[in-house]
């Protein structure tokens, strides 16, 4: 079961990266103001960590 | 459940109505209604999508899934939200909010036409009322099991006529009691009553779920998360493994997991139905509606911990249960003492009540919204557009109380097990259109109406072929709904491809705002956009 476990893997990855590259004023669009804890690329960033490594634990 | 588990129930729900009724005192338009006025912080919105979310039927169904197929079931909430949390956060919900519509047939109306509008929106407002009686049948069988008879018998109840252990009576006494609460404030707060209590539903539902699990696992015959694997690797190895195989008879193949769940149920549930959705219409700016989508999918992580494990505990501890899905019952039976037992059932009044109260504010905005104001053409004022707002709710409500009455019957039977499927069925197609008038400008509102018609079509013909029994048989899963909402979303997107090409592509200023880019770099435009957002906002409230 190894193919299902990197394709898994590869598409949490290629999310995380994703969500990494979403330009910084997109982000804050509508914020009311530029707080680091208000930038959710790194919500998303971790979140996806947190899969990846879920996934890898019950592969 | 003893005495003191039904106060604390009681205390619970009388806590929660005066709540919620609170709210209809800020209530003075259909804005106010259907989208809070648009004031709703994203630590609110994210709770509420995740409460909304689970059922009380969803403790049963996955609790009693990993019973029988293991951690594998705890897909569902991992990659079947998580990547399509990402793509709606960044993509699909700051388009919907900025276009500011009401509902997501509503944009699909502006992109595709008014059929395509039309059509969604009565599939939908099907799926809603049928799945509101459901779950109030389904959520009064399982208060039936904890509660039995003792409030009835209180007041004098045994049985009736027809009704010789009075079950069915007890059921519809149970259904009616749990419209009254919800339907009371959710009719009186509107959205921002239902977003508000799902807050505190959210909280309880995860402290009394909590309880389960770390009872569960401090279990002497559990012995902690290590002790469960470890046992469970001796008699039950498939059930530590989130890939199953391919040809598994499960409902969760690997292939359906990913191609079926994760690239098309998922997002389409996310992006697509309107109880998600529509909180985030809500939100008090765009950066809130995004942070509230991607909360939830944080939150979100931890339901299979509160569903999922305590499934693998109930193996451990009732190995032998004949019914899976009775699974959580034992184990609060087994579990808790009272007093805790009454706490656990509040979790899942809340998680039953959130569901309920989310459904009649959707399917009212669907109603109201997308039918009755776009078939009549209609421009009532504001107050009025309330006055039937609330008029609609009561209408679903007692539709919703009188569909759970008929859920016994063999002809309901029939209809609910199709019905059911209804959601898959209607997936596919739907996040087929998503993506095609987000992303490809060519598509046009011909090209999206043939392909509805025919992903419908589709769908509908593999469910029905599969539920018959007919040969050759095209699935090996039990349950292949990932399957079918791959298929009808890959034969939608063709059909849209090709219709569209065949017909006149639409004016590019009129896919302003509801196209991928079309706004990103024309800040002059989305300023001038939100500015008449406010000005219509401003007239609209004097």
């Amino acid at each position: 079961m190894d193919l299902p476990v990197g394709i898994f893997l590869g598409f949490f990855t290629l999310i995380g990266l994703a969500a990494l590259l979403v330009p910084r004023d997109y982000i804050y669009r509508g914020a009311p103001d530029r707080r680091l804890w208000r930038d959710l690329r790194w919500w998303a960033a971790g979140l996806v960590a947190v899969h990846i490594a879920v996934y890898w634990y019950f592969s | 459940m003893e005495w003191i588990d039904i106060f604390i129930v009681a205390v619970y729900l009388i806590g929660l109505l005066l709540f919620g009724l609170w709210f209809g005192r800020f209530v003075k338009t259909e804005k106010d209604y259907f989208l809070a006025g648009r004031t709703l912080p994203f630590w609110a919105i994210g709770m509420s999508i995740v409460v909304s979310d689970i059922g009380a039927v969803d403790f049963v169904s996955l609790c009693g899934s990993s019973y029988r197929y293991g951690i594998a079931a705890a897909n569902m909430d991992w990659i079947g939200t998580m990547p399509a949390i990402v793509l709606a956060t960044f993509i699909f919900i700051p388009y919907y909010w900025r276009s500011g519509v009401y509902s997501v047939p509503e944009y699909l109306g502006r992109r595709f036409g008014a059929s395509v509008r039309a059509l969604q929106s009565v599939a939908w407002i099907l799926f809603l009322v049928v799945n509101l009686g459901a779950v109030f049948w389904a959520s009064a069988g399982l208060f039936d099991e904890l509660l039995g008879g003792r409030i009835l018998e209180a007041i004098g109840f045994t049985a009736a006529p027809g009704d010789p252990d009075g079950t069915y009576h007890r059921k519809l006494f149970y259904v009616v009691l749990t419209a009254a609460f919800t339907g009371l404030y959710t009719i009186s707060g509107g959205l921002a009553a239902v977003v508000y209590t799902d807050v505190v539903q959210l909280i309880i539902m995860f402290i009394g779920a909590f309880f389960v699990v770390g009872l569960g696992l401090a279990h002497p015959d559990v012995g902690g998360f290590a002790g469960l694997k470890e046992s469970l690797a001796a008699q039950h190895p498939d059930h530590l493994t989130l890939f199953l195989p391919h040809d598994t008879a499960t409902p969760f193949p690997w292939t359906g997991v990913l191609f079926g769940l994760a690239l098309v149920q998922a997002p389409a549930y996310f992006m697509a139905n309107q109880t998600i959705v529509q909180r985030t219409l809500g939100a008090r700016d765009e950066w809130a509606a995004k942070a509230g989508t991607l909360f939830g999918g944080v939150l979100k992580f931890f339901i299979p911990i509160l569903v999922v494990l305590p499934g693998l505990i109930a193996l451990r501890l009732v190995p032998d249960l004949e019914d899976a899905d009775k699974a959580y019952a034992q184990l609060m039976t087994i579990l808790l003492p009272a007093g805790l037992r009454g706490l656990v059932f509040a979790a899942f009044l809340a998680a039953m009540m959130s569901s309920v109260d989310s459904i009649l504010a959707s399917a009212a905005t669907l109603v109201t919204r997308d039918c009755l104001m776009a078939w009549s053409h209609l421009a009532p004022s504001p107050r009025r557009l309330l006055a039937i707002g609330r008029a609609v709710t009561v209408l679903l409500l007692v539709g919703g109380i009188g569909l759970a009455a008929t859920m016994e019957t063999e002809l309901f039977a029939g209809i609910y097990e199709i019905l059911q499927s209804s959601l898959a069925i209607i997936q596919g197609p739907t996040w087929a259109l998503l993506v095609m008038g987000m992303f490809w400008r060519r598509a046009t509102p011909m090209g999206g109406l043939a392909g509805l018609v025919a992903g419908l079509a589709l769908s509908i013909g593999l469910t029905v072929w599969h539920k018959a029994g007919f040969e050759p048989a095209l699935f090996h899963a039990e349950d292949p709904f990932m399957f079918i909402a791959f298929d009808s979303f890959s034969f939608t997107l063709l059909v849209i491809a090709i219709a569209s090409l065949f017909t006149p592509p639409v004016a590019p200023e009129a896919l302003r705002g509801l196209v991928f880019r079309s706004y990103r770099y024309d800040d002059e435009l989305q300023d001038a956009i939100e500015s008449r957002q406010r000005s219509d906002d401003d007239s609209s409230e004097s």
